[in-house]
C-alpha cells in the first residue's frame, strides 16, 4: 500500500507551501466576529474565540509540528544511533556505561520525564525556543530505545568476518564504524526513523496541549484542541474550532503509521505488527528501498559491497 | 520465584536510586521556584521568604538537600507541598490510587479484550472481520489521546448522562459507603473508556500478530490432524505459545499505559497523579513534582517486576535460564 507515502508526501508539501498560501495572519484577531461559522466567502474554516482564522492557524500549526516532530526524530535516531554503534563497538566499561544511561531514562514514563525536562526552562518562551524544547525533549526520550536496538545489532554485526577483514586490511576503527557497521545498518536505522515518527507527531501535540511546548498566540495542534476542549459542553456547537487540526493530525499520524507498513513490509518481511495485512512486500518499493539500491550501484557503494564481500 | 524477586530487586535497586537523583536533579536545576514567585508579590515581604527558605532548608547545597530528602522519602516523608501547604504524601495518597485504578483496569480489560479479538481476527485471517478489525485499530491508534478524550467529553456533554469531569459529586462525601462507591464509577466511566479505547488497538494488533506468527507452526497442523476440536486445539495449544510475548508487550506498554492515563486525566477530569504532575510543574512546586516522578518510576518499576515474573511463570524457557545462572 503506497497511500501512506501519498499522504505523508502531500501534508510535507501542505505544511511547506499552505501557510505561504493563505493571505490572513494566524495571529490577527478581530474582536467583532469571534466564533464565526465556516463559509466560503469570508473565512473558510470559521473563525476562533478571538476571531482568528481557523484555516491559518492550523496551516502554521502543521509546519510547527510536522517539522519539529521530524528533526525530533532525526536528533533521536542520530543520537541512539551513535551512543548504540559506540557502545556495541567498545564494549566493556564504555559499553555498561551507556546502557545504564539508557535504563535511567527509561525509568520514568516519558511524559513525567518530559515534565521534568521541561522543568529546567523558563515558563514562557518564544516560538524557536519553544521548538527547539521540543526538539531536545523528544529526543531526550527516543534516543534511549534506538540505541539499545542498535547496540544489539552492532554486537551480532561485530562478529561478522567482513569487519575482521577490513581490520585485517588496515581499515582505523572509525572507518570500521562509519563504513562497515553504519552502511550495513542504514536500513534498520531508517526503519527506526520511520516507526518513531507517529509517537513524535503525537508528542510534540502533547506538549502544546499540556502548555508546555508551543504557547499562545502562536498557532500549534495542542494549544488549538485545549482552548477547544476547555469547555467541552461547547465542543458540538463549535466544531470547526478543533475539528480541523484534530483531522489534520490524524491524517498525518495515519499516513505514516501506514509509512512505517510498507517500510516493514520491505524490510522486516511479511510478518510484522498487521503480519502482511496491507499487502504482500512484492512490487513494493520505497523511495527509501530505491536510494539504498542507488547507492549501492555508485561508485562508493559498489566499493563498499566489494569490501563486505572479501 | 524468590530467587528471582531478590535478583532484580538488588540489581534495580542503584537504578532507584539514580532514578530519583535524576529527578531531584531536574527539579533543582530548574529556573525559578515557587518562592521567587512569592518574590514578585509586593505584599510579602523580603524576610518571610527568608525565613520560609530557611525553614524548608532551601538554602543550603544541593547534595545536602538530596540526602536529606532521600532519607526521609525512605520514611514516607515527600515533603510539603508549597502550593497546597499540604504534605506531599497526603496528596499523593488521595491521587496514586486514582491512577492506579485507571490504569489497572484498563491493562486488565484489554489484555483480555485484545486477545479475544485477536483469535477472532485469525480464526480467519484476510477475512472481513480480520480487515475491518485491523483497518479500525490503525486509525484508532492514529487518533490523538487527547483528541478521543475531548470527542469522549463532547459525547458525555451531549447525552448529559456522565459527570465531565472530576473524581466525585459535591454531595458524595454525604452518601452511605455504597452510594459513594457508585458515584465514583460513574466518574470512572468516562476516563476509563477512552483509555481503554487508546490502549485496545495496539493489544488487539499485537495479540493478532503473535497468533497469525503460532498459526502456521507444525504443531498446529499436527493437533488438526490428530482430530482436536478447535476449541481445544485454541485453548490449549494456540494460547499458551502466544502467551509469553503477550506477557512481554504487556510489560513493554506499562510506560505508555501511564503516559496514557497522565492525558486522559488532564482532559477529563479525573483527580490522578498525572493531573498532580501537572500543576506542580506549572506553579513550580518542587517537592510535589519531585514525588510525582520518583512515584512514577516506582510504578514502573514495579509494574515491570510482575511483568517479569508473570513471563518467568508462562515461558519455562526462561524460569529455566534463571536456575542455571
Amino acid at each position: 500500500m503506497r497511500a501512506g507515502g501519498v499522504i505523508l508526501t502531500f501534508l510535507a508539501l501542505l505544511s511547506l507551501f499552505g501557510p505561504e498560501l493563505v493571505s490572513r495572519s494566524p495571529a490577527a484577531q478581530d474582536r467583532e466576529g469571534v466564533y464565526q461559522r465556516p463559509s466560503l466567502t469570508g473565512h473558510v474554516l470559521g473563525t476562533d474565540g478571538l476571531g482568528r482564522d481557523v484555516l491559518s492557524r492550523t496551516l502554521h500549526a502543521a509546519r510547527f509540528t510536522f517539522l519539529t516532530a521530524f528533526a525530533g526524530v532525526v536528533l533521536a535516531v542520530v543520537l541512539g544511533g551513535v551512543a548504540g554503534a559506540v557502545a556495541g563497538l567498545l564494549g566493556g566499561v564504555g559499553d555498561r556505561l551507556v546502557m545504564r544511561t539508557t535504563e535511567l531514562f527509561m525509568a520514568l514514563p516519558s511524559l513525567y520525564l518530559i515534565l521534568g525536562l521541561r522543568n529546567l526552562f523558563p515558563d514562557s518562551i518564544g516560538p524557536f525556543e519553544a521548538g527547539l524544547v521540543v526538539v531536545v525533549s523528544l529526543a531526550a526520550v527516543g534516543w534511549s530505545g534506538v540505541a539499545r536496538l542498535v547496540r544489539g545489532q552492532v554486537l551480532s554485526i561485530r562478529e561478522e568476518a567482513y569487519i575482521a577483514a577490513a581490520r585485517a586490511a588496515g581499515a582505523s576503527r572509525f572507518r570500521v564504524l562509519s563504513v562497515h557497521v553504519v552502511g550495513i545498518l542504514r536500513p534498520f536505522l531508517l526503519l527506526q526513523l520511520g516507526l518513531h515518527i507517529p509517537y513524535f507527531l503525537l508528542g510534540e501535540v502533547t506538549l502544546s496541549f499540556l502548555g508546555l511546548g508551543l504557547a499562545e498566540p502562536a498557532p500549534s495542534f495542542g494549544n488549538m484542541l485545549s482552548s477547544a476542549g476547555a469547555n467541552a459542553s461547547l465542543l458540538g456547537s463549535r466544531w470547526w474550532t478543533w475539528v480541523p487540526p484534530a483531522s489534520l493530525l490524524t491524517v498525518a499520524v495515519l499516513g505514516s503509521n501506514l509509512w512505517i507498513e510498507t517500510l516493514r513490509a520491505r524490510y522486516i518481511g511479511n510478518r510484522g505488527y498487521l503480519g502482511g495485512y496491507l499487502g504482500p512486500p512484492e512490487g513494493l518499493e520505497s523511495w527509501a528501498a530505491r536510494a539504498s539500491r542507488f547507492w549501492s550501484s555508485s561508485k562508493w557503494g559498489s566499493k563498499h559491497l566489494r569490501q563486505r564481500a572479501s | 520465584m524468590g530467587r528471582v524477586v531478590l535478583a532484580r530487586l538488588s540489581s534495580a535497586v542503584p537504578l532507584l536510586v539514580l532514578t530519583t537523583l535524576l529527578s531531584f536533579l531536574l527539579v533543582h536545576w530548574a529556573p525559578g521556584s515557587f518562592l521567587d514567585q512569592l518574590r514578585f508579590q509586593p505584599g510579602i515581604p523580603e524576610s518571610v521568604i527568608d525565613r520560609m527558605e530557611e525553614r524548608y532548608g532551601l538554602d543550603r547545597p544541593w547534595h545536602v538537600q538530596y540526602s536529606s530528602w532521600l532519607f526521609a522519602v525512605a520514611r514516607g516523608d515527600f515533603g510539603l507541598s508549597l502550593r497546597f501547604q499540604r504534605p506531599v504524601a497526603e496528596l499523593l495518597k488521595e491521587s496514586v490510587p486514582r491512577t492506579l485504578v485507571l490504569a489497572a483496569f484498563a491493562l486488565v480489560f484489554c489484555t483480555l479484550a485484545g486477545t479475544v479479538l485477536g483469535l477472532l481476527s485469525v480464526r480467519k485471517l484476510e477475512g472481513t472481520w480480520d480487515r475491518l478489525a485491523c483497518r479500525a485499530a490503525l486509525t484508532l491508534i492514529s487518533v490523538h489521546p487527547v483528541i478521543l478524550a475531548i470527542l469522549g467529553l463532547s459525547f458525555a456533554a451531549w447525552t448529559g448522562s456522565l459527570p465531565l469531569g472530576g473524581g466525585s459529586s459535591l454531595e458524595a462525601s454525604a452518601l452511605p459507603w455504597w452510594g459513594r462507591g457508585a458515584d465514583y464509577l460513574r466518574h470512572l466511566i468516562l476516563p476509563e473508556t477512552v483509555l481503554i479505547l487508546v490502549m485496545l488497538p495496539g493489544f488487539f494488533l499485537q495479540a493478532r500478530g503473535v497468533m497469525a506468527e503460532v498459526l502456521p507452526s507444525p504443531f498446529v497442523a499436527a493437533g488438526r490432524a490428530r482430530g482436536l476440536s478447535e476449541r481445544t486445539l485454541v485453548l490449549r495449544h494456540l494460547l499458551p505459545a502466544a502467551l509469553a510475548p503477550l506477557v512481554s508487550y504487556m510489560s513493554s506498554s506499562l510506560a505508555r499505559l501511564l503516559n496514557g492515563a497522565f492525558l486522559v486525566e488532564v482532559v477529563t477530569g479525573w483527580p490522578g497523579m498525572g493531573r498532580l504532575a501537572l500543576v506542580a510543574l506549572r506553579e513550580r512546586d518542587s517537592f510535589l513534582l519531585l514525588g510525582t516522578l520518583v512515584v512514577a518510576g516506582v510504578i514502573l518499576f514495579l509494574g515491570n517486576l510482575v511483568a517479569d515474573l508473570l513471563l518467568a511463570e508462562v515461558d519455562p524457557r526462561i524460569r529455566l535460564e534463571e536456575a542455571s545462572t
